[in-house]
């Protein structure tokens, strides 16, 4: 599922057209990156929480070069809610 | 200017139309479109955000250790995000990695030995941003004999002689007379060896790179060595004044050692060129007793250098000739046969540093 079957599915639910949908969604995500670029954790309720975190730098291996050194890095993580595994495991055993 | 006003009017119609919607209630569906969605395909993608995928984990077979009962535990879905490209730059761009190495920790390996509170477990290698005064510290030729020397004499009164534990001098009337005599004993002991290897030394110019390179080989790897005991900094830490160039090709760093490393390896890891093994020496050369032996734990700097392995800037190699300059004189004093390939060694990254050390020693 791409941008354009979300819009399409997202401007059926909010009774908009879909020129409005994809203008509130671009804002929407938007303001969400603004909010991950700052370092705040951003929770989505029923889907799970993203946030920012910082890996510890180590060493690697490439096989074309051999080892290297991974610097220390801003990631980001994403925890899944809980009720996903219920909702999700049902949906697989139907 | 035309594409400016579009921009903008781009943006407020955007704003209108969330301000229409309502934000919670569009992130609401949106969370509700993009369950549907995981539901549907399995995969979410949003255009410049990421992509939320759903992943099943295998089933497998649990059994009971105590009642020996056995059920099969059914997949486990896990939802996992990856965010796009643009995303994942602008987070990195805002936050650099955490300065973890102080001024002092690189001022404390150039000048004192090292201490149980270093060795004590830290985060494992840490990236040093800019540190001009540090800097300044690994990079200035000028006072290495004189640091040589002192260090020497530190070592030697602070927490090693047993002559002066013995008599109960006090560390600072030792602090003034050992440099004194070292390098009385140094100068008469190189001059002799000096001149006889530069002419020896002008001689094979040309076979500097397998001089280095029989150097490289005849390294040997590390074993444990007990550390140090803690002593008292013998010189201030470090010049305040700022003046090293903080232009790095490759950035300075701290390495705490681990099992099977050696300063050889360090090179060829960090700077792709075991070569340049000596020049870490040459950052080290007060934590590091014994260069054929360093010990697990040791915090070791790796000092940085301003030009590329294919062209090295004038300071780097005259850093790297002094650290082959140093093995030079260590080996000699121990007796070992290879000395002599390290002065070749120093004469093959910069033909000045003889004269330099010859001066410095007056």
């Amino acid at each position: 599922m791409n941008t354009s079957d979300v819009i399409k599915l997202l401007s059926a639910r909010l009774g908009a057209n879909q020129k409005l949908t994809r203008q509130a969604l671009k804002q929407v995500l938007s303001i969400l990156r603004q909010r991950l670029i700052a370092g705040d954790a951003v929770t989505l309720s029923g889907l799970g929480k993203l946030q920012v975190k910082e890996s510890k730098g180590r060493y690697g291996y490439i096989p074309g070069k051999g080892r290297c050194y991974i610097p220390a890095r801003q990631q980001l993580r994403f925890n899944q809610h809980k009720t996903i595994k219920d909702d999700f495991a049902a949906d697989k055993d139907d | 200017m035309v594409a400016a006003a579009k921009i903008q009017a781009n943006r407020n119609t955007e704003a209108t139309a969330l301000a229409t919607l309502g934000f919670d209630f569009v992130l609401q569906e949106l969370i509700a479109v993009i369950r549907e969605g995981l539901k549907r395909d399995g995969l979410v993608r949003l255009h410049q955000f990421g992509t939320f995928r759903l992943k099943y984990s295998k089933s497998r077979v649990y059994r009971n250790p105590n009642t020996g009962a056995t059920r099969i535990l059914p997949p486990t879905p896990l939802v996992s995000f990856k965010p796009a490209k643009q995303l994942r730059d602008q987070i990195q761009a805002t936050k650099a990695p955490a300065i973890a190495v102080s001024q002092a920790e690189i001022a404390r390996n150039t000048t004192a030995p090292i201490s149980p509170a270093v060795l004590a477990p830290r985060a494992q290698v840490a990236v040093i941003n800019k540190h001009p005064a540090a800097n300044s510290v690994m990079n200035d030729p000028a006072d290495l004999p004189s640091l040589h020397a002192t260090e020497k004499s530190a070592a030697q009164s602070s927490t090693r002689h047993p002559l002066a534990a013995f008599l109960g001098i006090s560390a600072l009337g030792l602090f003034a007379a050992v440099p004194f005599i070292l390098s009385t004993l140094q100068k008469d002991f190189d001059d002799t060896d000096i001149v006889t290897a530069t002419s020896h030394a002008t001689v094979m110019t040309n076979s500097i790179e397998a001089a280095a390179g029989s150097v490289a080989t005849t390294t040997p790897v590390d074993s444990v060595a007990v550390p140090t005991e803690p002593a008292k900094q013998s010189k201030p830490p470090a010049d305040e004044t700022g003046q090293g160039d903080n232009n790095f090709f490759l950035k300075p760093l701290i390495k705490t050692v681990t099992r099977g490393d050696s300063l050889w390896k360090l090179a060829q890891l960090h700077y792709g060129d075991s070569r340049l093994w000596p020049y870490i020496y040459r950052a080290n050369q007060r934590v590091i007793e014994n260069p054929d032996i360093i010990d697990t734990g040791m915090r070791l700097v790796i000092p940085g250098l301003q030009g590329n392995m294919q062209a090295l800037t004038g300071r780097d190699r005259e850093n790297i000739a002094e650290g082959y300059y140093l093995l030079y004189r260590y080996y000699l004093h121990r007796g070992d046969s290879n000395a002599r390939d390290f002065l070749l060694g120093a004469h093959g990254f910069d033909n000045r540093v003889l004269e330099k050390q010859r001066l410095a020693l007056g």
